[in-house]
């Protein structure tokens, strides 16, 4: 269940990886916006410990198939996915899956860098905080230096963890919502 | 520029003169610059007029309202008699507040005699006992009796008491009563005033700063110089409290609902449309739902502080309402979808980030609403709180159920008085006010500097 972050993102070691199960299976995905149809009929399978990338023209609905992999459409009213989608064979848009907890697995980093207005340690804390990761003051550091450290920022803001995320450069601040994504339990992102 | 229209060879040319020299304006140019001017100019005037609008009111509020802080003193010597406060000799509060200050009367009088021959020896010329006795003012002997009864240890002593004149004698004083105005005046004479400059010669009569003006009750229509503000003080105070308490938790809890959880649909459009209209609706409409409902069908207290504090928040709900939604939903979208996508649920995306991020403007509203509600005075008046209390409030909560009035009510009901003196003391209560609702603004900007957060 839970996938080894270390590995997702040490290259040398996710090449020694061989055979990758299939983490994501998606089938006839269709998303409505309203009356507009903005993804028709996508099916893709999505492996373990491996890297994706989805390219395509601008508004080509890379985004808002992302935003259906961790239910991020539930937040617009008017969106309405079809079709099946499945993180490790269970089906993620069943009646019985919260999305709060869908979304504790499966990270997302937004297109825009979107820091909260805090000190960088707490943007990377919040994660582990909400989810009851740790309450030992220590632990809750060590996380937050592996997080920064995967998201290779770590070098640049070690001496000014406290310091506001939104001071840092834009894509200072992507690296920065980049760790914060991989900091709670171990996930997808 | 018109490239297009240049001759290629012209182009072509390392030192050409240009066609259009930049440092000439064209018609264009001066036609744009021209409109922003007479726009700045315009703009100016619009911001000039304002202030001087402001300075004028600031002005003529202060030279009238400011000299009701001071207030004339006759100072004299007087004896207080035990045999007659206190003729058991135990000095029991309760048998001293049993003295009437009808009591008081002789011990004044005598007092005051004392006074007139002391300075007629000393050269006055036009002093009487009864032009004393009739220069102080009417609440004198109630003052007195307050002081006997707050300092019973002072009986049977010789105290120096500074007796209240009368609002004539006060207004000479402070240059609003003249000899002319005194001798159509059936409640002063010029006599009085030659006296009352005597006193002010010899030191025994000076104008000094007046608590009372603040802290004491109202007083009668003949006693301007007594009235006060400390009911309508505690009034607004109570009624501020109850709108706090009530308004804010309320206001910001529909608004999150409404903004955050509530799905867009026909009922919340309706309920939308509503809280606007209700903004807008005059304050005297929800006087009458007040005296409607909560007097007439729950049977709450007249003139109580707890029913204009209620009507009040109904009145403040739509601002504070409409200002929580407008900073919430000037949160960017982007922090409510950061902190879902960390996998926080929907209410620790709003406690966590959206609320921080909206405080300074919830606040902003809410201290706007505040003043609003401070200075609203027609639902009062429908409720009964323009009645004349002369008894101050309890401590709250048992306080909010007795009679009060509040600060714009007491401006209202000080206007509507015959008496000329009365004048200065209503402005003096809208200084009282103004102070008010400028320290409740400086509160504001003070919270929004301190919660404000970049993102």
């Amino acid at each position: 269940m839970n996938l080894e972050t270390s590995e997702m993102y040490d290259h040398n070691q996710a090449k020694a990886v061989v055979e990758h199960d299939v983490k994501f299976q998606c089938e006839g995905v269709d998303v409505y916006y309203g009356e507009s149809h903005a993804i028709k009929d996508v099916s893709v399978d999505l492996l373990d410990k491996t890297v994706t990338a989805f390219i395509g023209p601008s508004g080509c609905g890379k985004s808002t198939f992302l935003r259906c992999l961790n239910r991020m459409n539930d937040t617009i009213d008017i969106c309405r996915v079809t079709g099946s989608l499945k993180l490790d064979s269970e089906d993620i848009y069943d009646r019985k899956v919260d999305p709060v907890q869908l979304r504790a697995r499966v990270g997302m980093v937004f297109q825009k860098p979107n820091p909260f207005p805090k000190s960088i340690f707490d943007n990377v804390a919040y994660g582990p905080r909400i989810h009851g990761l740790t309450s030992k003051k220590s632990e809750l550091e060590e996380i937050v230096e592996k997080s920064l450290r995967k998201a290779a920022i770590w070098n640049e803001v070690k001496d000014r963890l406290h310091a506001p995320g939104t001071g840092l450069s834009g894509g200072q601040q992507q690296r920065l919502c980049i760790a914060r994504a991989i900091g709670p339990p171990p996930r997808c992102c | 520029m018109t490239d297009a229209a240049m001759p290629p060879a012209a182009a072509a040319g390392p030192s050409r003169k240009p066609k259009k020299s930049l440092h000439v304006l064209d018609d264009n140019t001066r036609r744009r610059n021209g409109a922003e001017r007479r726009f700045r100019i315009l703009g100016g005037c619009a911001v000039g007029t304002g202030v001087l609008a402001l300075v004028v009111l600031l002005i003529s509020i202060l030279s009238a309202g400011l000299p009701s802080f001071q207030q004339t003193f006759l100072k004299a010597e007087i004896y207080l008699d035990p045999a007659v406060l206190d003729p058991s000799g135990e000095r029991d509060p309760e048998a001293i507040s049993k003295i009437l200050t009808f009591s008081y009367s002789p011990m004044i009088k005598g007092s005051l005699t004392a006074l007139a021959e002391e300075l007629e020896a000393q050269g006055a010329e036009n002093l009487t006992p009864k032009m004393l006795a009739d220069m102080v003012s009417g609440a004198a002997n109630a003052k007195l009796r307050d002081y006997v009864i707050a300092n019973p240890d002072e009986i049977g002593k010789t105290v120096e008491f500074e007796f209240l004149t009368n609002a004539r004698i006060d207004q000479y004083l402070k240059g609003k009563v003249t000899r002319e105005s005194a001798a159509l005046d059936s409640r002063v004479d010029v006599a009085q005033l030659n006296a009352a400059d005597e006193l002010v010669a010899s030191g025994a009569m000076e104008k000094r700063f007046n608590w009372d003006f603040i802290t004491a009750p109202d007083a009668s229509e003949n006693r301007p110089e007594a009235a006060g503000l400390g009911v309508a003080l505690l009034g607004s105070l109570y009624m501020m409290l109850i709108v706090l308490c009530l308004a804010l938790p309320i206001g910001v809890a529909a608004s999150i609902y409404l903004e955050e959880f509530a799905r867009k649909n026909f009922l919340t459009d309706v309920i939308e449309v509503n809280i606007s209209n209700l903004a807008a609706v005059p304050s005297i409409v929800f006087g009458i739902l007040g005296l409607a409902i909560f007097i007439n069908m729950m049977h709450l207290p007249n003139s109580a502080p707890i029913v204009g504090g209620l009507v009040l928040t109904l009145m403040t709900l739509p601002t504070i309402i409409i200002a929580t939604r407008a900073s919430l939903k000037a949160v960017p979208p982007s922090i409510r979808d950061a902190a879902l996508g960390v996998g926080a649920s929907k209410m620790q995306a709003v406690f966590h980030h959206v609320l921080p991020l909206a405080a300074p403007g919830i606040l902003t509203g809410t201290i706007l609403g505040l003043a609003q509600a401070l200075g609203e005075t027609a639902p009062l008046l429908l409720i009964g709180m323009v009645a004349f209390v002369r008894d101050y409030p309890d401590a709250p909560p048992g306080g909010l159920f007795e009679p009060a009035t509040g600060l714009p009510v007491q401006v209202y009901n000080f206007t509507q008085r015959a008496d000329p003196a009365f004048v200065e003391r209503a402005s003096g209560a809208i200084i009282v006010l103004l102070v008010f609702l400028v320290i409740m603004n400086l509160v504001a900007i003070i919270l929004r500097r301190r919660f404000e957060r970049r993102w």
